[in-house]
């Protein structure tokens, strides 16, 4: 568990660090986001009864949409 | 009819008002540089109708939702993902403690600095000020003590972290102090995800 502070510790911080170093916000959030792809899947690595998962979606399926979600999103904040 | 015919012709390899037109050419062609910009904007860029900024804002927005979560009831959020943390214990910190002051701290920065309602030094220094308030609430209770934390290391680096936010926030050139803090943090943060080993156990 300390895992997933350490990591939400690790993108927050390098949000910050881009942007002290002169990154414009919305690049430092595209390099952030990809990050946080590490992060969740951690976090699923966590989860101790799947049936309880979040609209009954399996570990596999979560992984698919939130590596999608994220891959998109920072290809999206590409410019 | 000849002399239409003429006309037509030069009209067509006469150069139009913002087509570029090479000197040696009779035709208009596209530059190298709005060649190179299509190129780039095949490589990415806003998704449709969704532009760049509202997807960085996005993930603003969701950083509240863990940052709320995390603060407010990090055992029920948790729970919803089928992950089961025992109150009062090391996890309930880490999930909520570590993850609100994180998420806070990212999302009042990153908002600030992509809303521009705030320069991005004193985006900094705000996000530095809401990591601060969790470090002071860590004091107060001794929490810091619980979890193993030394003293000087954790009074230490919670005075620089308001040093550096005041200074930020003031106006003051404190950038490269952030520069320096963030890069601490990250690479704490970096090194607890890699071997997140406590009292030798994960």
């Amino acid at each position: 568990m300390a895992k997933i502070d350490g990591g939400y510790m690790f993108i927050s911080s390098f949000y910050t660090a881009l942007l002290s170093f002169g990154v414009d916000p919305i690049a430092s959030m595209r390099y952030t986001a990809i990050f946080c792809i590490p992060l969740f899947l951690a976090v699923l690595d966590l989860i101790d009864d799947e049936d309880q998962l979040l609209f009954g979606l399996s570990t596999q399926a979560w992984t698919f949409i939130l590596v999608t979600f994220i891959g998109t999103s920072a290809y999206g904040m590409l410019e | 009819m000849k002399i239409i015919s003429l006309l037509l012709a030069a009209a067509a390899s006469y150069p139009v008002k913002g087509i570029p037109y090479h000197p040696s050419s009779t035709h208009a062609f596209i530059s190298k540089k709005s060649s190179k910009d299509t190129l780039l904007k095949l490589r990415g860029g806003d998704l449709g109708p969704i532009s760049s900024d509202a997807l960085a804002k996005t993930f603003g927005v969701l950083a509240i939702g863990d940052a709320v979560a995390g603060t407010v009831a990090p055992i029920e959020a948790w729970d919803k993902f089928g992950i089961k943390v025992e109150p009062k214990s090391k996890g309930e910190h880490y999930l909520g403690h570590g993850i609100g002051s994180s998420a806070s701290s990212l999302a009042v920065t990153s908002l600030l600095a992509l809303t521009g309602m705030t320069s991005k030094e004193e985006a900094i220094g705000y996000g530095l000020l809401t990591r601060c308030a969790y470090m002071t609430e860590m004091l107060l209770t001794n929490k810091y003590k619980e979890l193993g934390v030394p003293t000087t290391p954790h009074i230490t680096i919670y005075l620089i972290l308001l040093a550096a936010a005041f200074g930020l926030v003031s106006n003051s050139d404190y950038v490269g102090l952030a520069k320096v803090v963030s890069i601490v943090l990250a690479g704490h943060g970096g090194l607890l995800f890699l071997n997140p080993r406590i009292d030798g156990k994960y």
